[in-house]
């Protein structure tokens, strides 16, 4: 029970980080890996911040916004440029690996390559019947699940999520319906950069943050993708808390050490049986095609 | 071959004239999710044949294509081969055990090396190799391919690899490709590739040759030479080709064909071609004729004009249209796909010439091309998801050459594509949404709620014509073959729908052209 | 003197590893970020099989080859089926298994090398003999830059007499339009195992002189970081051809070296390298797509 509690909260802060990726995977095609950089950027500013006595709350969302600002960065002077040259997904996906790489870099030039804290002190730790609980768990799954239900509420209400599906699912239907394709793109690099944001605060407030952290949370929230079935913004909720259970067992079971050989054992198994995720079906339509 | 020197009943003529069986198909079905494309076909190809299958759109020749060159499994039948007196049967469905040979499959390859070739309807030369290695990489049994003979024995291949060089362009100086043997395969014209993509087949060892509409896409010269080489592997007798061909062709292929395979409802008729040419020359009406009629009587006269190639714009045109603005302009219009010349023709002085043609408001205009023609890029480029090459575009007066599509939208225009146009995963409300439309036409109450991907064709370009052409503030729509996938009275539905709009709004509706633009 | 013939030798061991990783990705068009476990393959069988079983350079070298070709399956098999985004995503699999496997076949207690211990962790493996070869010892650093230089320019013969080959024509082909190729009889399956297993053996004699070079290897020559520098080796250089990843490897050597020159604070100067390193890829990306020196642009 404990196990599955730990799982579960840990499966949603990874949820935010692949409903981040696949916010921007599934409606541009782009291979984000830049978002790692946003990942790995955070932190550091809210340190910063705080460390010039900012209060806490100012210090978080002057983060948040960093990261919103990075992301919308990344599309307008990367991503916007290559697609209008009709450039290759490749070029998209190694720019941004470029990205990830020299905004990582220059936070380890400045802050240093050290980890760091954003908590000071202990954790208080609440029992409720067996389970043991800490605050930071506590907060996490608030702001964590509080934030995925808005995120998929307005995706499925809201005239803005509407278009944001329709663009996922025909980018060129999307602008022949005299949508702009522009804008709506900078939006889904904006709400990425928030959600990254968001998830990469609560776990650096919960175990410390490094420079080098970014791309193996950015490429575990991929293989959540994956696994979850990347047609359907479902898939990334899914796959991501199948991922932080199935690592909380593994660490219990076996070790830490093993966590990432299971998981991409589960991402390799997926591709090569379920290619679609399991989540993904395929329509009649496809199935004609 | 003279094909007056076969009998009127080539098709029940006695075996003795035709050559041996070459292929024979038995109880062949084919269903995709629910929907029989292929149900029951069986034929035989006799050695030396040369067969025109033909049938609607959607009548599954592509697929019957798809399986026969093993790059789809059928779901039940039998296909049998019998090339340089080595024979094979494939049955399906295949039992589980032949799963566990990994190289033992219903394969392209091994079908290949059974002596079965295929021409590509986007012919799929390999772009980065040059015209030469299109053809020798062709040759099987290469000793090179091994890559430790390719270390070992250097001397060897590359005899061997001389030779084949030789062979390649003395195949190349026969298909006058002479001088281009260095040349890109992206950089010659699609001509010249279909007949290299040919000549890379039989080089490949084909005995048996599919050809997915050889002719389509290609100008007056193009044909001839494709026709020439087409015969010329015949008169040998060695070929024997199958070929798939759009009906606008389908005289050019009677005149050298022997055999017509009929495909309708899924089951194949042998016909003979001199039937088939009674046939076509009789019935050469179709729906949207009767469409263009009842646009006619309501508003005017037609007047014809010939674009680029064979390709026709009727326009109807409204009595007083001499007032009316232009909606739409096209002014020396370019476009290309990649390296290749899509829409223009290149004049004998080596320029370019455009495409220009004009549209006001309540007019229809209907363009008839033939498959290949470039139909949809032009539709494309003019909606804005192609970028074009030269010329201009003007909306209502405005340049929109270099607008955007979301932006040429906003003006007013309304594309239906004829493919990839839909939103699989939203509702048919929510679609209808996207185009501004908050209430669901009574006609498609029925599926407001399901999603677009869960409908059949027919329903889907209900809905799809629907939001193209509810839309409040459209000026232009422009409709890529709106009538394919519908029934009769669909059609007459979705033409009554269109009368409606054009008092507002003018159209552009592509389709296919028939035999009766052969009269222009 | 010693500097510059440091510099050769590992030129010649990213030289070696850049030309291999092309077989792959530039005629096969598969993007693989598995490359540097193939590389740690050479690294650690060379290490056991010098060490353990006392074996000369040769043998040892192209003992290491063969595992990592056979292990090369675990990613050619895959690639029957997947292009694009999920090879890449399954090369990474391979990879990070690969990486987890070298981390964490150890056992404390038991000596370094044996069944229960073959990788010793984090710690890695130390003292790997010098070469011996043909009975001489090769321990300076004069004779290390020769045999590097020797090996580099056999690789490179190597590759340049299979890439003019017929078989790299069906690899072309095959990258090109895989279903027209088949089309065309061609068993495309057996060319990727093949293209495959040749690049990972090659990889893993970049890998087994990295190991004599330095005499002691850890986890870290398999991470995902030594995987990414190759590959920015042959996007930098060029796919597609055979000079292009030499080019590739030539520069991405020299940019860090150069900065030796700049007063920099040695803190910081793995930093830059790195961040050099991503710049020069987005550059690449905007404008040079096909690299300083390739034929062929990754799609």
């Amino acid at each position: 029970m404990q196990i599955l509690i730990n799982g579960i909260i840990t499966g949603l802060s990874l949820a935010l980080l692949s409903v981040a990726f696949a916010t921007v995977y599934l409606p541009t095609r782009v291979f984000y890996l830049a978002l790692g950089a946003v990942y790995t950027l955070v932190p550091f500013i809210a340190l910063a911040c705080l460390q010039c006595s900012m209060p806490f709350y100012i210090a978080m969302l002057a983060a948040i916004l960093t990261g919103t600002v990075l992301s919308l960065g990344c599309e307008f002077f990367n991503h916007q440029i290559l697609e209008a040259k009709r450039a290759s997904s490749g070029a998209h996906l190694i720019s941004s690996l470029g990205i990830y790489i020299v905004v990582t870099q220059m936070a380890a030039i400045c802050w240093g390559n050290e980890t760091k804290v954003l908590r000071t002190g202990l954790d208080n730790v609440q029992h409720l019947s067996s389970v043991i609980l800490t605050q930071t768990q506590e907060i996490s799954f608030v702001i964590a699940s509080s934030l995925l239900v808005a995120y998929y509420v307005w995706l499925c209400r809201s005239k803005v999520g509407l278009l944001f599906r329709a663009m996922a699912d025909n980018p060129a239907e999307f602008a022949l319906r005299g949508h702009n394709l522009h804008a709506m793109r900078m939006t889904s690099f904006g709400v990425s950069g928030f959600l990254c944001s968001v998830s990469s605060l609560l776990v650096a407030y919960d175990i410390g943050f490094d420079a080098h952290g970014g791309l193996s949370s950015i490429l575990l929230a991929v293989v959540a993708v994956i696994v979850g079935g990347r047609q359907s913004f479902a898939g990334p909720l899914a796959g991501a808390i199948i991922l932080g259970v199935v690592r909380c067992l593994i660490v219990w079971w076996l070790s830490a050490q093993w966590a990432e050989a299971f998981t991409f054992g589960i991402l390799a198994l997926v591709l090569l049986v379920r290619p679609d995720g399991l989540l993904g079906c395929r329509f009649r339509l496809e199935a004609a095609a | 071959m003279d094909r007056s020197m076969l009998p009127n009943s080539a098709a029940n003529a006695a075996p003795a004239q035709r050559g041996s069986v070459a292929l024979s198909i038995t109880k062949l079905r084919k269903a995709f999710g629910g929907q029989v494309v292929l149900d029951d076909v069986s034929v035989e190809l006799h050695q030396g044949e040369i067969v025109l299958l033909r049938g609607d759109n959607g009548a599954g020749k592509t697929t019957l294509l798809n399986i026969l060159t093993g790059n789809l499994n059928a779901d039940s039948g039998t296909i049998e081969t019998s090339v340089n007196s080595n024979n094979e049967t494939f049955h399906f469905p295949a039992p589980w055990w032949t799963n566990l040979n990994p190289f033992n499959h219903f394969t392209p390859e091994r079908l290949s090396r059974e002596g079965i070739g295929r021409m590509w309807q986007e012919v799929r030369l390999f772009n980065s190799l040059t015209l030469r290695d299109n053809i020798s990489v062709a040759q099987p049994d290469q000793i090179g391919e091994n890559p430790a003979w390719a270390l070992l024995r250097g001397h060897t291949w590359q005899q061997q690899e001389k030779q084949t060089a030789r062979e390649s362009e003395a195949m190349l100086s026969n298909l006058g490709l002479s001088g281009l043997e260095d040349r890109g395969a992206d950089k010659i014209s699609l001509g010249q590739s279909k007949r290299v993509a040919i000549a890379r087949a039989i080089e490949a060892g084909a005995k048996i040759l599919f050809l997915d509409e050889p002719l389509s896409g290609l100008d007056a010269i193009g044909m001839k030479e494709v026709l020439a080489l087409l015969k010329q592997l015949t008169a040998s007798g060695k070929v024997t080709l199958v070929i798939v061909e759009h009906i606008f062709n389908i005289p050019h292929i009677l005149n050298i064909a022997t055999t017509v395979w009929t495909l309708n409802q899924g089951t194949i008729h042998r016909e003979a071609p001199t039937a088939v040419q009674c046939d076509i020359n009789k019935s050469s009406t179709e729906d949207f004729q009767q469409v263009l009629q009842q646009f006619v009587t309501t508003a005017g006269c037609v007047s014809n004009a010939s674009l680029a190639q064979q390709a026709v714009l009727s326009t109807i045109v409204p009595p007083d249209s001499e007032q009316r603005l232009p909606v739409l302009e096209v002014k020396d219009l370019v476009v290309h796909r990649g390296t290749r010349l899509i829409i223009g023709e290149t004049t004998e002085d080596g320029t370019i010439r455009g495409v220009s043609f004009k549209l006001c408001k309540g007019q229809v205009a209907v363009l008839h091309a033939p498959n290949g023609w470039g139909k949809t890029t032009l539709l494309e480029a003019i909606a804005g998801l192609l970028p074009i090459s030269g010329g201009q575009i003007l909306l209502n007066g405005k340049s929109v050459a270099s607008a955007p599509a979301w932006q040429r939208a906003k003006l007013g225009l309304s594309l239906l594509r004829s493919r990839d146009n839909c939103f699989p995963t939203l509702t048919v409300g929510e679609t209808l949404a996207l185009s501004g439309i908050s209430k669901v036409p009574d006609s498609l109450k029925i599926f407001a709620k399901r999603r677009i991907g869960a409908l059949s064709g027919g329903e889907r370009q209900r809905v799809l014509a629907a939001s193209t052409l509810s839309k409040d503030n459209f000026t232009l729509a422009l409709l890529d073959e709106p009538f394919s996938a519908l029934d009769p009275a669909r059609v007459e539905e979705l033409s009554s729908m269109m009368l409606d709009k054009v008092k507002q709004a003018a159209l552009l509706i592509a389709v296919p052209a028939t035999l009766q633009n052969r009269k222009y | 003197m010693n500097y510059a013939l440091h510099l050769l030798i590992y030129l010649s061991i990213y030289g070696i590893v850049a030309i291999s990783l092309n077989i792959v990705s530039g005629y096969c068009g598969l993007l693989t970020m598995a490359h540097a476990s193939y590389f740690a393959i050479g690294c650690y069988t060379y290490a056991l099989a010098t060490t353990k079983l006392g074996l000369d350079f040769i043998p040892a070298v192209l003992l290491s080859a063969i595992v990592a070709s056979v292990m090369s399956l675990a990613i050619s098999l895959p690639a029957w089926r997947l292009k694009g985004d999920s090879f890449i995503l399954i090369s990474l699999a391979v990879q990070q298994m690969f990486f987890s496997l070298f981390q964490n076949w150890t056992t404390t207690g038991s000596e370094p090398g044996s069944w229960a211990n073959l990788t010793n962790g984090t710690f890695g493996l130390s003292s790997i003999p010098k070469p011996t070869l043909l009975g001489m010892h090769i321990a300076d650093i004069a004779s290390t830059a020769a045999l590097a230089g020797t090996m580099l320019i056999t690789c490179l013969l190597l590759s340049r007499l299979l890439l003019l080959s017929p078989w790299a024509r069906l690899l072309q082909s095959m990258r090109d339009d895989e279903l027209a190729s088949r089309g065309l009889g061609k068993n495309v399956r057996l060319a990727k195992v093949q293209a495959i297993a040749i690049s990972c053996g090659l990889a893993a004699l970049g890998g087994a002189l990295y190991a004599s070079y330095v005499n002691y290897i850890d986890p870290t020559v398999a991470s995902l970081d030594e995987s990414m520098l190759v590959l920015c080796m042959v996007l930098v250089g060029g796919l597609g051809n055979v000079r292009g990843p030499l080019v590739g490897a030539l520069v991405l050597i020299a940019i860090p070296e150069l900065l030796r020159f700049v007063a920099i604070p040695d803190a910081i100067a793995s930093n830059l390298r790195l961040l050099i390193y991503g710049l020069v890829l987005i550059l690449m990306m905007h404008y040079r797509p096909q690299g300083l020196a390739g034929n062929y642009r990754m799609e």
